[in-house]
Protein backbone atom coordinates (compact mmCIF):
# COMPACT_ATOMS: atom_id res chain seq x y z
CA UNK A 1 0.00 0.00 0.00
CA UNK A 2 2.84 2.39 1.08
CA UNK A 3 4.71 1.61 -2.16
CA UNK A 4 1.20 2.40 -4.04
CA UNK A 5 1.11 5.53 -2.50
CA UNK A 6 5.13 6.66 -3.39
CA UNK A 7 4.47 5.68 -6.96
CA UNK A 8 1.41 8.09 -7.17
CA UNK A 9 3.06 11.09 -5.37
CA UNK A 10 5.92 10.66 -7.61
CA UNK A 11 3.72 10.69 -10.38
CA UNK A 12 2.10 13.30 -9.39
CA UNK A 13 5.45 15.27 -8.69
CA UNK A 14 6.27 14.44 -12.79
CA UNK A 15 3.26 15.59 -14.14
CA UNK A 16 3.68 19.00 -11.50
CA UNK A 17 7.22 19.39 -13.02
CA UNK A 18 5.87 19.16 -16.64
CA UNK A 19 3.03 21.41 -16.02
CA UNK A 20 5.78 23.99 -14.75
CA UNK A 21 8.35 23.37 -17.65
CA UNK A 22 5.36 23.52 -20.25
CA UNK A 23 3.85 26.88 -18.64
CA UNK A 24 7.17 28.46 -17.89
CA UNK A 25 7.82 28.37 -21.48
CA UNK A 26 4.64 29.48 -22.42
CA UNK A 27 4.82 32.43 -20.74
CA UNK A 28 8.62 32.66 -21.73
CA UNK A 29 7.55 32.58 -25.33
CA UNK A 30 8.96 30.69 -28.08
CA UNK A 31 9.53 33.78 -29.57
CA UNK A 32 12.34 35.95 -28.20
CA UNK A 33 11.36 39.72 -28.28
CA UNK A 34 13.59 40.33 -30.68
CA UNK A 35 12.64 37.73 -32.93
CA UNK A 36 9.31 39.22 -32.61
CA UNK A 37 9.98 42.22 -33.76
CA UNK A 38 12.10 41.22 -36.73
CA UNK A 39 8.34 39.04 -37.24
CA UNK A 40 6.46 42.54 -37.09
CA UNK A 41 9.06 44.05 -39.13
CA UNK A 42 8.63 41.16 -41.71
CA UNK A 43 5.00 41.35 -41.97
CA UNK A 44 4.29 44.73 -41.62
CA UNK A 45 6.76 44.85 -45.09
CA UNK A 46 5.07 42.47 -46.26
CA UNK A 47 1.62 43.66 -46.29
CA UNK A 48 3.12 46.91 -48.05
CA UNK A 49 2.42 46.95 -51.35
CA UNK A 50 3.76 50.29 -51.90
CA UNK A 51 7.61 49.46 -51.87
CA UNK A 52 9.63 52.75 -52.71
CA UNK A 53 11.23 53.51 -49.45
CA UNK A 54 8.32 52.69 -47.52
CA UNK A 55 9.85 49.36 -45.37
CA UNK A 56 10.40 49.82 -41.96
CA UNK A 57 13.90 48.95 -40.67
CA UNK A 58 14.57 46.54 -37.55
CA UNK A 59 15.43 49.92 -35.34
CA UNK A 60 11.66 51.31 -36.51
CA UNK A 61 9.92 48.31 -35.77
CA UNK A 62 11.40 48.05 -32.47
CA UNK A 63 10.35 51.45 -31.94
CA UNK A 64 6.77 50.82 -32.88
CA UNK A 65 6.18 47.76 -30.57
CA UNK A 66 7.77 49.48 -27.74
CA UNK A 67 6.58 53.18 -28.22
CA UNK A 68 3.29 52.78 -29.93
CA UNK A 69 1.60 49.35 -29.72
CA UNK A 70 -0.66 49.81 -26.46
CA UNK A 71 -3.44 51.03 -25.02
CA UNK A 72 -3.91 54.79 -25.02
CA UNK A 73 -6.10 57.64 -23.61
CA UNK A 74 -6.29 61.31 -24.01
CA UNK A 75 -4.48 63.60 -21.14
CA UNK A 76 -4.68 66.62 -22.53
CA UNK A 77 -4.51 68.59 -25.81
CA UNK A 78 -1.66 70.65 -26.49
CA UNK A 79 -2.11 71.90 -29.78
CA UNK A 80 -5.30 73.43 -31.21
CA UNK A 81 -5.59 73.67 -35.25
CA UNK A 82 -5.46 77.45 -36.40
CA UNK A 83 -8.91 77.58 -37.76
CA UNK A 84 -11.82 77.98 -35.67
CA UNK A 85 -13.08 74.43 -35.85
CA UNK A 86 -11.73 72.74 -32.88
CA UNK A 87 -13.75 70.47 -30.89
CA UNK A 88 -14.83 72.15 -27.41
CA UNK A 89 -13.73 71.57 -24.36
CA UNK A 90 -16.63 69.87 -23.43
CA UNK A 91 -15.58 67.71 -26.25
CA UNK A 92 -11.96 67.04 -24.92
CA UNK A 93 -13.55 65.84 -21.31
CA UNK A 94 -15.46 63.39 -23.69
CA UNK A 95 -12.62 62.52 -25.63
CA UNK A 96 -11.10 61.27 -22.89
CA UNK A 97 -13.12 58.55 -22.25
CA UNK A 98 -11.81 57.07 -26.05
CA UNK A 99 -9.06 54.56 -26.16
CA UNK A 100 -7.42 54.01 -28.97
CA UNK A 101 -5.72 51.00 -29.27
CA UNK A 102 -2.58 50.36 -31.67
CA UNK A 103 -1.89 47.01 -32.44
CA UNK A 104 0.08 45.17 -35.29
CA UNK A 105 -2.66 43.75 -36.60
CA UNK A 106 -5.55 46.88 -35.93
CA UNK A 107 -6.04 50.46 -35.32
CA UNK A 108 -9.34 50.98 -33.37
CA UNK A 109 -11.27 53.92 -31.20
CA UNK A 110 -12.97 52.07 -28.37
CA UNK A 111 -15.67 53.51 -26.15
CA UNK A 112 -16.91 55.43 -29.02
CA UNK A 113 -20.80 55.30 -28.74
CA UNK A 114 -24.08 57.30 -29.75
CA UNK A 115 -23.72 58.85 -26.37
CA UNK A 116 -20.02 60.02 -26.51
CA UNK A 117 -20.44 63.31 -28.13
CA UNK A 118 -23.13 66.05 -26.67
CA UNK A 119 -22.75 68.36 -29.30
CA UNK A 120 -22.84 67.76 -32.63
CA UNK A 121 -19.88 69.79 -33.87
CA UNK A 122 -18.22 67.97 -31.87
CA UNK A 123 -18.87 64.53 -33.29
CA UNK A 124 -18.85 66.30 -36.75
CA UNK A 125 -15.46 67.04 -36.55
CA UNK A 126 -14.45 63.53 -34.50
CA UNK A 127 -15.94 61.70 -37.80
CA UNK A 128 -14.39 64.32 -40.02
CA UNK A 129 -10.60 64.12 -39.19
CA UNK A 130 -11.64 59.71 -38.96
CA UNK A 131 -13.14 58.86 -35.81
CA UNK A 132 -15.31 56.35 -37.39
CA UNK A 133 -12.61 53.94 -39.16
CA UNK A 134 -10.34 51.52 -37.81
CA UNK A 135 -8.19 49.57 -39.92
CA UNK A 136 -7.32 46.02 -40.14
CA UNK A 137 -4.23 45.11 -40.76
CA UNK A 138 -2.41 48.47 -40.43
CA UNK A 139 1.23 49.18 -42.45
CA UNK A 140 3.63 51.57 -40.35
CA UNK A 141 5.40 54.01 -41.39
CA UNK A 142 8.30 55.66 -39.63
CA UNK A 143 9.86 58.96 -39.95
CA UNK A 144 12.95 60.51 -38.26
CA UNK A 145 13.18 63.11 -40.09
CA UNK A 146 11.17 65.79 -37.46
CA UNK A 147 11.57 69.21 -37.61
CA UNK A 148 10.22 70.20 -33.93
CA UNK A 149 10.32 73.90 -34.38
CA UNK A 150 7.66 73.38 -37.27
CA UNK A 151 5.81 70.43 -37.36
CA UNK A 152 3.41 70.74 -40.03
CA UNK A 153 0.50 68.30 -39.78
CA UNK A 154 -3.20 68.73 -39.90
CA UNK A 155 -2.98 72.31 -38.15
CA UNK A 156 0.54 73.53 -39.23
CA UNK A 157 1.52 73.70 -35.87
CA UNK A 158 4.38 75.32 -35.99
CA UNK A 159 6.90 75.12 -32.77
CA UNK A 160 5.99 71.57 -30.74
CA UNK A 161 6.06 73.17 -27.00
CA UNK A 162 7.91 70.50 -25.03
CA UNK A 163 11.56 69.88 -24.81
CA UNK A 164 11.82 66.81 -27.13
CA UNK A 165 13.14 64.68 -29.78
CA UNK A 166 9.92 63.31 -31.93
CA UNK A 167 9.82 60.67 -34.38
CA UNK A 168 6.82 60.45 -37.04
CA UNK A 169 4.47 57.25 -36.90
CA UNK A 170 2.07 56.65 -39.55
CA UNK A 171 -0.27 54.34 -40.83
CA UNK A 172 -2.47 53.56 -43.75
CA UNK A 173 -3.72 50.38 -45.81
CA UNK A 174 0.04 50.06 -47.63
CA UNK A 175 -1.77 50.43 -50.92
CA UNK A 176 -0.73 52.50 -53.97
CA UNK A 177 -3.96 54.09 -54.86
CA UNK A 178 -3.48 54.50 -58.38
CA UNK A 179 -3.07 50.63 -58.52
CA UNK A 180 -6.18 49.83 -56.31
CA UNK A 181 -8.76 52.91 -56.79
CA UNK A 182 -11.28 51.99 -55.04
CA UNK A 183 -9.71 51.23 -51.56
CA UNK A 184 -11.25 54.37 -49.70
CA UNK A 185 -10.19 56.94 -51.71
CA UNK A 186 -10.07 60.11 -49.75
CA UNK A 187 -11.04 58.53 -46.49
CA UNK A 188 -9.36 59.20 -43.15
CA UNK A 189 -8.29 56.91 -40.32
CA UNK A 190 -8.55 57.64 -36.80
CA UNK A 191 -4.99 58.55 -35.36
CA UNK A 192 -3.17 58.05 -38.68
CA UNK A 193 -0.22 60.35 -37.74
CA UNK A 194 1.45 60.21 -34.16
CA UNK A 195 4.25 61.49 -32.77
CA UNK A 196 6.91 59.69 -30.73
CA UNK A 197 8.97 61.04 -28.09
CA UNK A 198 11.86 58.54 -28.19
CA UNK A 199 12.76 59.29 -24.75
CA UNK A 200 9.50 58.56 -23.15
CA UNK A 201 7.67 55.05 -23.82
CA UNK A 202 4.51 56.35 -22.45
CA UNK A 203 3.79 59.25 -23.72
CA UNK A 204 2.41 59.45 -27.48
CA UNK A 205 1.18 62.91 -29.30
CA UNK A 206 -1.60 62.38 -31.70
CA UNK A 207 -2.29 64.47 -34.99
CA UNK A 208 -6.25 64.08 -34.91
CA UNK A 209 -8.13 67.90 -35.63
CA UNK A 210 -5.61 69.51 -32.64
CA UNK A 211 -2.69 67.65 -31.39
CA UNK A 212 -2.99 65.68 -28.33
CA UNK A 213 -1.21 64.08 -25.86
CA UNK A 214 -2.18 60.57 -25.43
CA UNK A 215 -0.64 58.39 -21.60
CA UNK A 216 -0.39 54.80 -21.64
CA UNK A 217 -3.20 53.01 -19.90
CA UNK A 218 -4.06 49.35 -18.45
CA UNK A 219 -7.11 47.78 -17.43
CA UNK A 220 -7.55 47.83 -13.97
CA UNK A 221 -11.22 46.44 -12.63
CA UNK A 222 -12.79 46.54 -16.40
CA UNK A 223 -11.85 50.12 -16.99
CA UNK A 224 -8.83 51.92 -18.56
CA UNK A 225 -6.90 53.77 -16.25
CA UNK A 226 -3.63 55.48 -17.28
CA UNK A 227 -0.57 53.43 -16.04
CA UNK A 228 0.75 54.53 -12.67
CA UNK A 229 -2.63 55.89 -11.05
CA UNK B 1 28.29 -0.75 8.42
CA UNK B 2 28.91 -1.86 5.39
CA UNK B 3 25.25 -2.72 4.72
CA UNK B 4 23.79 0.91 6.14
CA UNK B 5 26.65 2.10 3.42
CA UNK B 6 24.80 0.04 0.62
CA UNK B 7 21.41 1.68 1.76
CA UNK B 8 22.73 5.35 1.93
CA UNK B 9 24.07 4.15 -1.85
CA UNK B 10 21.09 2.73 -2.91
CA UNK B 11 19.02 5.76 -1.65
CA UNK B 12 21.52 8.78 -3.35
CA UNK B 13 21.34 6.97 -6.79
CA UNK B 14 17.51 6.59 -6.18
CA UNK B 15 17.22 9.71 -5.36
CA UNK B 16 19.55 11.01 -8.44
CA UNK B 17 17.45 9.13 -10.45
CA UNK B 18 14.67 11.18 -9.56
CA UNK B 19 16.04 14.14 -9.95
CA UNK B 20 17.30 13.49 -13.33
CA UNK B 21 13.73 12.15 -14.15
CA UNK B 22 12.11 15.62 -12.77
CA UNK B 23 14.71 17.47 -15.12
CA UNK B 24 13.68 15.31 -18.12
CA UNK B 25 10.24 16.38 -17.17
CA UNK B 26 10.52 19.57 -16.95
CA UNK B 27 12.29 19.64 -20.08
CA UNK B 28 9.74 17.73 -21.98
CA UNK B 29 6.88 20.38 -20.45
CA UNK B 30 9.37 23.26 -21.98
CA UNK B 31 10.08 21.59 -25.31
CA UNK B 32 6.21 20.82 -25.81
CA UNK B 33 5.41 24.13 -25.21
CA UNK B 34 8.14 25.46 -27.77
CA UNK B 35 7.07 23.17 -29.95
CA UNK B 36 3.10 24.59 -29.57
CA UNK B 37 4.34 28.41 -29.31
CA UNK B 38 5.94 27.19 -32.53
CA UNK B 39 3.65 25.83 -34.45
CA UNK B 40 1.07 28.88 -33.38
CA UNK B 41 3.61 31.79 -34.36
CA UNK B 42 3.65 29.63 -37.82
CA UNK B 43 0.26 29.20 -38.16
CA UNK B 44 -0.20 33.05 -37.86
CA UNK B 45 3.29 33.98 -40.64
CA UNK B 46 0.94 31.67 -43.06
CA UNK B 47 -2.33 33.26 -42.20
CA UNK B 48 -0.99 36.44 -42.62
CA UNK B 49 1.20 34.80 -45.94
CA UNK B 50 -2.77 34.19 -47.11
CA UNK B 51 -3.83 37.47 -46.57
CA UNK B 52 -0.97 39.25 -48.62
CA UNK B 53 -0.96 36.48 -51.39
CA UNK B 54 -5.03 37.14 -51.53
CA UNK B 55 -4.23 40.81 -51.51
CA UNK B 56 -1.96 40.67 -54.76
CA UNK B 57 -4.40 38.62 -56.50
CA UNK B 58 -7.61 41.63 -55.62
CA UNK B 59 -7.06 43.48 -59.01
CA UNK B 60 -7.59 40.52 -60.68
CA UNK B 61 -10.75 38.93 -59.06
CA UNK B 62 -12.39 43.09 -59.17
CA UNK B 63 -14.28 42.32 -62.57
CA UNK B 64 -17.96 42.97 -62.74
CA UNK B 65 -19.37 40.23 -64.69
CA UNK B 66 -22.59 41.61 -65.76
CA UNK B 67 -24.94 40.56 -68.55
CA UNK B 68 -26.30 43.29 -70.93
CA UNK B 69 -29.81 42.35 -69.59
CA UNK B 70 -28.15 43.50 -66.04
CA UNK B 71 -26.27 46.69 -67.34
CA UNK B 72 -29.65 48.02 -68.93
CA UNK B 73 -31.26 47.56 -65.60
CA UNK B 74 -28.61 48.79 -63.87
CA UNK B 75 -28.74 52.24 -66.08
CA UNK B 76 -32.67 52.27 -66.18
CA UNK B 77 -33.18 51.74 -62.78
CA UNK B 78 -30.13 52.60 -60.52
CA UNK B 79 -27.94 55.06 -61.90
CA UNK B 80 -28.10 58.59 -61.43
CA UNK B 81 -28.59 61.00 -58.48
CA UNK B 82 -31.86 60.37 -55.75
CA UNK B 83 -32.85 61.91 -52.95
CA UNK B 84 -34.59 60.76 -49.35
CA UNK B 85 -38.60 60.68 -49.99
CA UNK B 86 -39.60 58.97 -47.20
CA UNK B 87 -38.77 56.25 -44.49
CA UNK B 88 -41.21 53.29 -45.05
CA UNK B 89 -39.82 51.12 -42.57
CA UNK B 90 -37.77 52.37 -39.23
CA UNK B 91 -35.99 50.07 -37.15
CA UNK B 92 -37.01 48.59 -33.90
CA UNK B 93 -35.86 50.99 -30.91
CA UNK B 94 -34.36 49.12 -28.08
CA UNK B 95 -34.21 51.24 -25.48
CA UNK B 96 -30.71 52.34 -24.54
CA UNK B 97 -29.56 54.29 -28.02
CA UNK B 98 -31.60 55.94 -30.98
CA UNK B 99 -32.02 52.84 -33.52
CA UNK B 100 -33.81 55.50 -35.84
CA UNK B 101 -32.91 58.95 -36.90
CA UNK B 102 -35.36 61.72 -35.11
CA UNK B 103 -38.21 62.93 -37.22
CA UNK B 104 -36.15 65.89 -37.50
CA UNK B 105 -33.32 64.20 -39.14
CA UNK B 106 -35.99 62.98 -41.46
CA UNK B 107 -36.73 65.89 -42.99
CA UNK B 108 -33.06 67.40 -42.62
CA UNK B 109 -32.05 64.48 -44.91
CA UNK B 110 -33.65 66.30 -47.86
CA UNK B 111 -30.58 67.96 -48.23
CA UNK B 112 -28.35 64.91 -48.98
CA UNK B 113 -27.69 63.50 -52.26
CA UNK B 114 -27.02 60.18 -53.23
CA UNK B 115 -25.09 59.59 -56.24
CA UNK B 116 -24.75 56.17 -58.19
CA UNK B 117 -22.78 56.15 -61.13
CA UNK B 118 -20.56 53.58 -62.71
CA UNK B 119 -17.45 54.69 -61.50
CA UNK B 120 -18.48 56.59 -57.81
CA UNK B 121 -20.71 55.79 -55.30
CA UNK B 122 -21.42 59.19 -52.35
CA UNK B 123 -23.71 61.40 -51.12
CA UNK B 124 -23.60 65.29 -51.57
CA UNK B 125 -24.40 68.28 -49.13
CA UNK B 126 -23.98 66.26 -46.23
CA UNK B 127 -22.18 69.22 -44.13
CA UNK B 128 -21.40 70.14 -40.71
CA UNK B 129 -25.19 71.76 -39.60
CA UNK B 130 -27.19 68.80 -41.88
CA UNK B 131 -27.79 67.40 -38.55
CA UNK B 132 -28.87 69.43 -35.48
CA UNK B 133 -28.34 66.38 -33.06
CA UNK B 134 -25.81 64.26 -32.42
CA UNK B 135 -27.52 60.99 -32.11
CA UNK B 136 -28.23 61.54 -36.05
CA UNK B 137 -25.07 62.26 -36.70
CA UNK B 138 -23.95 59.42 -35.30
CA UNK B 139 -26.15 57.22 -36.92
CA UNK B 140 -25.81 58.84 -40.11
CA UNK B 141 -22.06 57.99 -40.23
CA UNK B 142 -22.56 54.18 -38.43
CA UNK B 143 -24.37 53.48 -41.18
CA UNK B 144 -22.01 54.22 -43.95
CA UNK B 145 -22.59 57.83 -44.57
CA UNK B 146 -19.62 59.51 -44.65
CA UNK B 147 -17.45 57.21 -46.88
CA UNK B 148 -17.78 57.25 -50.53
CA UNK B 149 -16.68 54.39 -53.13
CA UNK B 150 -14.72 54.77 -55.92
CA UNK B 151 -15.43 52.01 -58.79
CA UNK B 152 -17.98 50.43 -57.01
CA UNK B 153 -18.34 47.14 -58.49
CA UNK B 154 -22.70 46.37 -58.25
CA UNK B 155 -24.12 43.28 -58.32
CA UNK B 156 -28.13 42.13 -59.02
CA UNK B 157 -30.21 39.19 -57.75
CA UNK B 158 -33.49 38.25 -58.41
CA UNK B 159 -34.58 36.39 -55.49
CA UNK B 160 -35.91 38.34 -53.39
CA UNK B 161 -38.13 37.84 -50.57
CA UNK B 162 -40.29 40.74 -50.04
CA UNK B 163 -42.27 39.02 -46.79
CA UNK B 164 -38.51 38.68 -45.20
CA UNK B 165 -36.23 42.08 -45.94
CA UNK B 166 -33.31 41.88 -43.96
CA UNK B 167 -32.49 45.63 -42.87
CA UNK B 168 -28.78 46.23 -40.99
CA UNK B 169 -29.65 47.33 -37.55
CA UNK B 170 -26.16 48.20 -35.60
CA UNK B 171 -28.03 47.68 -32.36
CA UNK B 172 -29.89 44.38 -32.96
CA UNK B 173 -27.92 40.87 -32.29
CA UNK B 174 -26.35 39.75 -34.75
CA UNK B 175 -27.14 43.01 -36.74
CA UNK B 176 -30.12 42.13 -38.65
CA UNK B 177 -33.83 43.24 -38.53
CA UNK B 178 -36.15 41.40 -40.49
CA UNK B 179 -39.03 42.77 -41.58
CA UNK B 180 -41.67 42.56 -44.38
CA UNK B 181 -41.58 45.23 -47.55
CA UNK B 182 -44.89 47.56 -47.17
CA UNK B 183 -45.89 47.77 -50.62
CA UNK B 184 -47.56 45.02 -53.71
CA UNK B 185 -44.63 44.67 -55.65
CA UNK B 186 -41.56 42.40 -56.75
CA UNK B 187 -37.99 43.66 -55.83
CA UNK B 188 -34.18 42.75 -57.22
CA UNK B 189 -31.99 43.54 -55.09
CA UNK B 190 -28.86 45.56 -55.98
CA UNK B 191 -25.61 45.78 -53.96
CA UNK B 192 -22.33 47.36 -54.13
CA UNK B 193 -19.19 47.00 -52.39
CA UNK B 194 -15.01 47.24 -53.81
CA UNK B 195 -15.25 44.23 -55.74
CA UNK B 196 -13.24 41.44 -53.08
CA UNK B 197 -14.97 40.13 -49.17
CA UNK B 198 -13.23 41.07 -46.50
CA UNK B 199 -11.24 37.91 -46.78
CA UNK B 200 -10.05 38.74 -50.31
CA UNK B 201 -9.40 42.55 -48.96
CA UNK B 202 -8.18 42.47 -45.48
CA UNK B 203 -7.32 45.32 -44.46
CA UNK B 204 -10.23 47.53 -45.46
CA UNK B 205 -13.25 47.21 -42.93
CA UNK B 206 -16.09 49.88 -43.13
CA UNK B 207 -19.47 50.48 -44.42
CA UNK B 208 -19.86 51.92 -47.55
CA UNK B 209 -23.05 54.22 -48.20
CA UNK B 210 -26.37 52.70 -49.68
CA UNK B 211 -24.79 49.65 -50.51
CA UNK B 212 -27.87 47.80 -50.24
CA UNK B 213 -30.77 48.61 -52.48
CA UNK B 214 -34.11 47.24 -53.34
CA UNK B 215 -35.34 48.13 -57.27
CA UNK B 216 -38.66 48.22 -58.21
CA UNK B 217 -38.22 46.42 -61.55
CA UNK B 218 -41.41 48.19 -62.68
CA UNK B 219 -40.63 51.42 -61.55
CA UNK B 220 -37.82 53.51 -62.91
CA UNK B 221 -38.32 56.59 -60.66
CA UNK B 222 -37.99 55.05 -57.44
CA UNK B 223 -35.88 52.90 -55.32
CA UNK B 224 -35.71 51.37 -52.14
CA UNK B 225 -32.17 51.99 -49.34
CA UNK B 226 -31.05 50.20 -46.52
CA UNK B 227 -29.82 52.86 -44.65
CA UNK B 228 -30.95 52.80 -40.61
CA UNK B 229 -34.59 51.41 -41.53
CA UNK B 230 -35.78 51.11 -45.20
CA UNK B 231 -36.42 54.30 -47.15
CA UNK B 232 -37.97 55.12 -50.66
CA UNK B 233 -35.59 57.66 -52.66
CA UNK B 234 -36.56 59.41 -55.26
CA UNK B 235 -35.10 60.24 -58.38
CA UNK B 236 -33.93 63.96 -59.23
CA UNK B 237 -34.02 65.94 -62.68
CA UNK B 238 -32.17 68.66 -61.46
CA UNK B 239 -28.76 68.41 -60.81
CA UNK B 240 -26.68 70.49 -57.95
CA UNK B 241 -22.65 70.67 -57.27
CA UNK B 242 -21.34 68.59 -54.73
CA UNK B 243 -22.92 71.17 -52.03
CA UNK B 244 -25.80 69.37 -52.94
CA UNK B 245 -29.46 71.31 -51.97
CA UNK B 246 -27.66 73.63 -49.29
CA UNK B 247 -24.77 75.93 -49.89
CA UNK B 248 -21.33 74.87 -49.77
CA UNK B 249 -19.34 75.68 -46.08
Amino acid sequence: MKKIYRIIGILLLFCLVFAVGYLGCRKIGFMGKKQEIRLFMETNNARNVIKWEADIEEEDAQLIEEHVFGEWKIRERIMELESDNNISTQGIEEMKNLVFIYDKNFVRIDGYEQCTFSDRDDLFLFQYYGGNYGVKLPVYHVNRDVDECDLGGQGDYGQFPKECELVKVDYDLGYDLSLYPSVLYGTRYAGEALYVDSEDKDTLYLDMCGLWELKRCKVVDNTFQFEGE
Amino acid sequence: MFICEETIMKRIAKMGVTIVGLCATFLLGAWYAGRVNFLEKQEEIEHIREHIQKRGQSVDICENKFTEENEIFFEEHVMGEWSFSERIIPLEERGMYASNFSEQAVKELENVWIVLHEDVAHRSGYRWDTFSEPEDIYLYAAYGGVGPVRYPVYHIDNNVDEKRIALRDINADGGVYYAPFSEECELVHVTYDLGCDEEQYPSVNTWYLADDIYVDPNNTEVLYMDFCGLWKLERQLDTYGSGGKSELW
